[in-house]
């Protein structure tokens, strides 16, 4: 049996042809094309998680560095508890056979192929196309190949360096990069993916990565941000959640023509860092406002906050009610944290039924993530058709 | 479909440099120029950690003395005036290179923080040192802490990225956060890329590409387990070696818009026409290959002198890729000699004398580039042993001890081509302004 959870969103109604997302922060002056601004669509989300429950985690008997650092984390922060879900072999039984061991490869490999799926590109990307689908694979903590207990040199390569299989697996040759940031990676990540297709360099980016957890690395960082976890977390338990996941962003146009719709239309993500010393609410605040003064957007149903640290921060949320009184709050927290995947996690199944619940037929969200260094991202998100979408599934109900 | 508006020409306006070899783009051209080859040492200086990876030979590098990498927070601070102090010298030594590349534009540090300016970092970024921690990774005691204290390395501080680009952001007040991408040893390239959409799309006004890619344990361990690393000094496109010999160094240029510069009456250095990348397969799923095919690699060229509008007798001159890799070197002469065979403009190839800075690779050239179009001249390149395949293409080679005189040419177009041992093929038409 498939044990495994994935995306497999039906595909929706024709969208209207008026909805231009690049109406937004950051007008564009010159085109490289005389063709008007297109618009970006989501056009397939595939996301591979584990299926058993989240578990409390221990340090191990053998490990005395786990456990100084598991006594210091409790010390210094106010989290009690780790739960953590973690790819076991058993979320892969019923797979086809796989030639990769790891299992954050085999993740990888899967949702890769979902996304791709979803949008209808399995085994149609030929000689043509090729080179017009790239794939920006979106990095959280670098090098971890050390960290894992068992892995061929070709796994290292694939782990560390490029995971080329997903290109060849699919045929893609057209510009592929990895990207490393922080929980604010995918946004930087989007609004690349977005500068490649206007500049005609690409038709499709398929955006995404793996979370994998390390024990280690989560202690460690919850003593280095001991600080702000503390005005952070509600109750003593932290959320973590392996996963991987992938977009696939596409000129809407070139969706169109070989009969695809859009299951999102995404802005552009707007960046910035937040002053020193400022109010960090209140700076949001004024923030949204200005955006929502200047562009109109009345449409916002939903603001998805709390990517940082797994838990929505009260500033956060208390700023969205200011500015989108009306709207839905949703802590993306809620389903574990899953590092730089956090802001991904609204094109979810789940997550999309609840943008959808309102029955508005043009739904939009705002998804706000920032990291430790003060750097932040919002971006407006358009669900479409979303009059179809089924009632709210929280997503912890899973 | 072509516009009929034109896009923006986009301009390199300012180079920076450090590595051992040079600590500035100026010293970097007069050291090409005088034939010298940059010192290589043994790359793993501790006996018991070579014993430890079981390496059949140390590989060499040619890296930064570790004093220059201390010294880096003062001399910023000197340079700046402030006395702030770095968390991690590598952030200051970033830092320097950046405040290198803005001087030469005639930019101030204050500039960086404007909203119109990109900073893109080609790099794999922050790695662990895994000499600290990997014999305990899974499983240690009490004694093992005490007597080890570096397995407490084994923290996120060694992971993650913000490590550099937190205190660096803040130091330059960058409006927006620092954009990081890797594609091996392409990524110069690929961040030049990135860059030239960004301002053809009028996102931001100007860029500074910044690339370097530290040599850690875990690449030497990794190029080493891939069979590519050299026993001797690597010489690129020749038959004699096969390999690479490693380098550490970061380089930086400056990206305008030609409107930008001009309005700041800044002083161009070259245009960047065109600029494409791709990916090259290689290998199978099952066993990646790290040589990328001479298809890929020439169609890459088709591909820019397509966008370009050129052909390959509009080619003056061209910097290849050449890490030393034979696999890889043939595969790119035969693209070279299969395009640019008729004109066969001349050839460098500077590798050997700077050693090979992987992810920096590119931007070292750019440099070297500006110094083509400056000058009118192609500086020729030092290489011991005799080039495969040299009568077929016009490399600029010079075997003695005295450089034989620079190529005088008045290059309009050069080629730079990029290749990345992850497959990614990145290709740059550079042109006199």
């Amino acid at each position: 049996m498939n044990r495994r959870k994935k995306t497999d969103q039906a595909t929706r109604d024709p969208f209207a042809v008026d909805a231009g997302v690049d109406a937004g922060t950051n007008p564009v002056r010159y085109r490289e094309e005389s063709s008007p601004v297109r618009t970006i669509a989501v056009t397939g989300v595939g996301l591979c998680e584990p299926v058993g429950p989240a578990a409390i985690w221990r340090p191990r008997l053998n490990n005395a560095y786990e456990q100084e650092l598991f006594r210091a984390a409790r010390r210094e922060s106010v989290i009690t508890d780790w739960r953590v879900r973690s790819f076991t072999p058993d979320d892969f039984t019923g797979q086809s056979r796989s030639p990769l061991n790891n299992l954050h490869l085999r993740a990888q490999e899967i949702a890769f192929h979902d996304a791709l799926s979803a949008a209808g590109l399995v085994r149609k990307i030929g000689r043509k196309q090729s080179r017009r689908v790239g794939v920006i694979y979106i990095d959280f903590y670098g090098n971890t190949s050390s960290l894992e207990r068992e892995l061929s040199s070709r796994e290292l390569y694939y782990l560390d360096v490029y995971p080329t299989y997903l290109l060849q697996n699919h045929n893609i040759s057209g510009f592929s990069i990895k990207m490393r940031g922080e929980r604010n990676g995918v946004m930087e990540a989007l609004e690349v993916a977005q500068t490649l297709i206007h500049s005609r360099e690409l038709d499709t980016v398929i955006l995404g990565g793996v979370f994998p957890c390390y024990a280690y690395l989560f202690l460690s960082e919850a003593r280095e941000e001991a600080r702000v976890l503390k005005r952070l977390a509600r109750g003593g338990e932290l959320n973590y959640c392996e996963r991987s996941m992938f977009l696939v962003i596409e000129d809407e146009s070139v969706a169109n023509e070989r009969g695809q719709t859009a299951k999102f239309r995404v802005d552009e993500p707007a960046h910035y860092r937040l002053p020193a010393g400022l109010d960090f609410g209140s700076y949001w605040s004024a923030r949204w406002q200005t955006r929502k003064d200047s562009e109109g957007a009345a449409d916002i149903r939903v603001c998805f906050g709390g990517a940082y640290g797994a838990a929505a921060t009260d500033e956060e949320f208390a700023a969205f009610a200011r500015v989108y009184p009306d709207a839905a709050r949703i802590d993306l927290g809620q389903a574990g944290d899953s590092g730089q995947l956090n802001a991904l996690l609204p094109f979810t199944e789940s997550f999309a039924k609840q943008i959808g619940g309102t029955n508005h037929p043009t739904t939009g969200a705002l998804i706000h993530t920032w990291d430790r260094n003060g750097s932040g991202s919002d971006l407006r998100v358009q669900l479409v058709d979303a009059g179809q979408a089924n009632p709210a599934v929280p997503a912890t109900q899973k | 479909m072509r516009s009929e508006t034109r896009p923006p020409e986009i301009i390199v306006s300012g180079t920076g440099c450090t590595s051992q070899y040079a600590r500035s783009s100026t010293e970097l051209v007069e050291n090409i120029a005088a034939g010298r080859v940059v010192q290589y040492r043994p790359a793993i200086q501790d006996d018991r950690v070579l014993a430890a990876t079981g390496l059949k030979f140390n590989p060499l590098h040619a890296g930064l003395p570790k004093q220059t990498i201390a010294d880096a927070p003062g001399e910023v601070a000197r340079r700046t005036k402030t006395k702030r102090k770095f968390a991690d010298p590598r952030t200051a030594l970033l830092a320097q290179v950046t405040l290198d590349v803005l001087a030469d534009a005639g930019l101030t540090r204050e500039d960086l923080s404007r909203p119109d300016f990109g900073v893109f970092w080609g790099t794999p970024g922050n790695q662990p040192a895994i000499q600290d921690y990997l014999a305990y990774a899974h499983a240690n005691d009490g004694l093992d802490l005490w007597f080890t204290p570096s397995i407490r390395n084994l923290h996120c501080r060694s992971f993650r990225q913000d490590t550099l680009t937190a205190d660096y952001a803040d130091f330059f007040n960058l409006a927006a956060p620092v954009c990081t991408l890797f594609s091996a040893c392409s990524s110069s390239l690929s961040s030049l890329l990135l860059a030239v959409r960004k301002i053809s799309q009028g996102k931001i006004e100007r860029a500074l590409v910044l690339c370097f890619q530290e040599v850690t344990l875990f690449d030497i361990l990794f190029l080493a387990g891939l069979n590519i690393l050299s026993r001797k000094v690597g010489l690129p496109f020749c038959s004699s070696t096969d390999g690479i010999s490693l380098g550490f160094g970061i380089g930086g240029v400056l990206v305008e818009s030609a409107t930008a510069c001009e309005r700041r009456s800044g002083r161009p250095l070259f245009r960047v026409r065109h600029i494409t990348g791709s990916r090259g397969f290689s290998g199978s799923v099952t066993s990646p290959g790290m040589s990328v095919p001479f298809r890929a690699i020439s169609q890459g060229i088709e591909a820019v002198l397509e966008e370009s509008e050129l052909t390959g007798a509009d080619i003056d001159c061209i910097f290849p890729h050449g890490n030393g890799i034979r696999a890889n070197d043939q595969a790119e002469a035969m693209a070279l000699h299969k395009l640019f065979a008729e004109k066969s403009p001349p050839i460098a190839n500077y590798t050997y004398q700077t050693g090979y800075l992987l992810s920096a690779s590119g931007v070292f050239d750019l440099i070297l580039a500006a110094d083509v179009f400056q000058k009118n001249r192609v500086l020729p390149f030092y290489s011991p042993e005799p080039i495969e395949g040299d009568g077929k293409l016009k490399f600029l080679r010079h075997a003695g001890a005295s450089p034989v005189p620079a190529f005088d040419a008045s290059i309009q177009r050069l080629l730079k081509t990029c290749i990345g041992i992850d497959g990614s093929i990145v290709n740059c038409v550079l042109e006199r302004v």
